[in-house]
């Protein structure tokens, strides 16, 4: 009886609930698109050209220096484009410029690879090899890029070897320290498996340490690579003849706004491709082995702290945070 | 020595003061859809440009103005506070506040005992993320724009190619930063989570 009383108040209460999300979706279509929030990211832009279009005319009526000095978006997009199709009024065109600094970059970037590896699988099966490098990898690891840019510019001169070493230093306590915590995460159970059935030692490499070992190596790599980008930038832009930071400054130094607009976003178009077109396929296919397994956790600082603090809230910042 | 260091430190505490509260308010903005939709490009430009491009930018705009320093603080260290207020808010224990309600606990009481010592882990990573990247993007505005502090002598160190004063500069910035941050913050934080030892263990 009591099942029959309650059934069809049941069945009422869905349909009025259906009812009531009918009558939800007849809001007109303009309001509902408006409260959206795709609508509002669409509106991020727009607002900003606004705010930008508003403060310099606000600036110019108030203020009475030349106002050539601001730039409109119009500029920066006509800079852009000429940039672009190769037409520019800086020494080295766009393509030749990052073309110089990617040599130096690859080169940077390959020598801290190695080097690291070697340094981080040494700290990591060895302890007295630990001790040695510990101190001196937690200082690397907090040194800002300026004073690499500084001291290296003044060291080795206006060449290739000074940005070629900012990106060594910048870009390889990061790998020490990740591959150092990947040897460490080797799961050693499969090791005394496979050392109790006499497997020899290169296939037990191959087929136990590089697996654990490669996620860390990865996210290392990655890391190095957009910390070493900045730290050559900086490191061009005070001891450099040409490059991308180079040629940033040149346009600081030109006082022309747009330049300097158009070429921050040519870096961040840069680092976005080569983020998500270069790396995520990359690691794409070479995790697909193991598709539940993300990347482990960065280890940026704090290396020896991880493992005390579990109940901390994990930080929550993107790989390429804003660290100049 | 000492007043370079003062207005350093002055231009550090400032922005990273007022970037924290800009970047709390669009992290709790961002808890509405829309703002969210608003916020999103932001927020993943503010985590993802580097700082130079603001120190260039805000040196061009702005000349040697004292918040020239202060904006580029803001735009490159508002995301990370804002993301972890988010992450901070959206964590939040519904259980301990509705039974907050139910015994009908104050709305002050009840965001003095249970949301701000809730949130304060998170907020202070956002500080302390904010801070580690701010210290260095203030050294770098000072390069260019400013008149005083720890970059500028850098600066005038290098153009006179002197390479002693150029590292003393470097190393005295580098301990300086460092007690700011492994001491003077941790102290201020293990004070903070007294009543919580095993946050406070780092």
């Amino acid at each position: 009886m009591t099942d029959l009383a309650v059934q069809p108040s049941n069945q009422t209460s869905k349909v009025s609930a259906k009812g009531g999300a009918a009558r939800k979706k007849q809001k007109p279509f303009v309001v509902r698109v408006l409260k959206s929030p795709t609508f509002a990211r669409g509106l991020f832009l727009p607002a900003v050209l606004m705010f930008w279009l508003i403060s310099n005319k606000m600036i110019e009526d108030s203020w009475d220096f030349d106002s050539s000095v601001l730039a409109t978006p119009r500029e920066v997009w006509d800079f852009m484009y000429a940039e672009i199709s190769g037409d520019t009024v800086a020494p080295n065109n766009l393509y030749q410029t990052f073309g110089i600094s990617l040599r130096r970059l690859g080169i940077g970037w390959v020598v801290s690879m190695i080097a690291g590896t070697a340094i981080g699988l040494g700290m990591g099966l060895s302890k007295a090899v630990n001790a040695f490098f510990h101190d001196w990898v937690m200082a690397l690891l907090a040194m800002p890029a300026l004073a690499w840019a500084l001291f290296l510019s003044l060291i080795l001169g206006f060449g290739d070897t000074g940005p070629v070493w900012a990106v060594v230093l910048a870009g390889i306590p990061f790998v020490i320290v990740n591959v150092r915590e990947g040897v460490r995460s080797t799961p050693t159970d499969l090791f005394d498996m496979s050392t109790a059935f006499a497997v020899p030692r290169s296939k037990q490499i191959r087929h136990v340490l590089l697996p654990s070992l490669f996620p860390f190596l990865f996210a290392a790599a990655r890391y190095a690579l957009s910390i070493g980008w900045k730290g050559l930038v900086l490191i061009e832009l005070f001891g450099g003849q040409d490059g991308a930071g180079w040629t940033f400054k040149f346009w600081y130094d030109a006082h022309r706004l747009h330049g300097v607009i158009g070429y921050s976003m040519f870096f961040v178009i840069f680092a976005l491709v080569v983020e998500n077109l270069i790396l995520e396929p990359i690691s794409r296919r070479v995790f697909k082995w193991r598709p539940r397994l993300d990347a482990p956790e960065l280890v940026e600082e704090d290396i020896d702290t991880n493992l005390e603090k579990p109940n901390r809230p994990a930080p929550a910042r993107s790989d390429v945070a804003g660290t100049i | 020595m000492f007043p370079a260091f003062g207005s350093t430190l002055n231009r550090i505490v400032a922005g990273v003061t007022l970037s924290f509260f800009i970047g709390a308010a669009v992290g709790i903005l961002t808890q509405n859809r829309w703002f969210a939709g608003f916020f999103k490009d932001a927020i993943t430009i503010g985590l993802t440009s580097p700082g130079l491009i603001w120190v260039l930018i805000t040196a061009l705009v702005f000349g040697n103005q004292w918040f020239a320093p202060l904006t580029t603080i803001i735009l490159t260290t508002f995301a990370l506070v804002s993301v972890n207020v988010a992450e901070g808010i959206g964590t939040l224990p519904k259980d301990t506040i509705d039974m907050a309600r139910a015994f009908k606990v104050g709305v002050v009481r009840r965001n003095r005992h249970i949301v701000i010592p809730h949130l304060a882990p998170f907020l202070f990573t956002g500080i302390r993320f904010s801070f580690s990247i701010g210290w260095k993007v203030t050294v770098l505005t000072e390069v260019f724009t400013a008149g005083s502090g720890i970059g500028y002598e850098m600066r005038i160190a290098q153009i006179l190619f002197r390479q002693d004063e150029v590292l003393t500069w470097i190393l005295l910035f580098f301990v300086f930063a460092l007690f700011l941050e492994k001491v003077v913050l941790q102290a201020i934080e293990d004070r903070f989570f007294r009543w919580r030892k095993e946050i406070a263990s780092t």
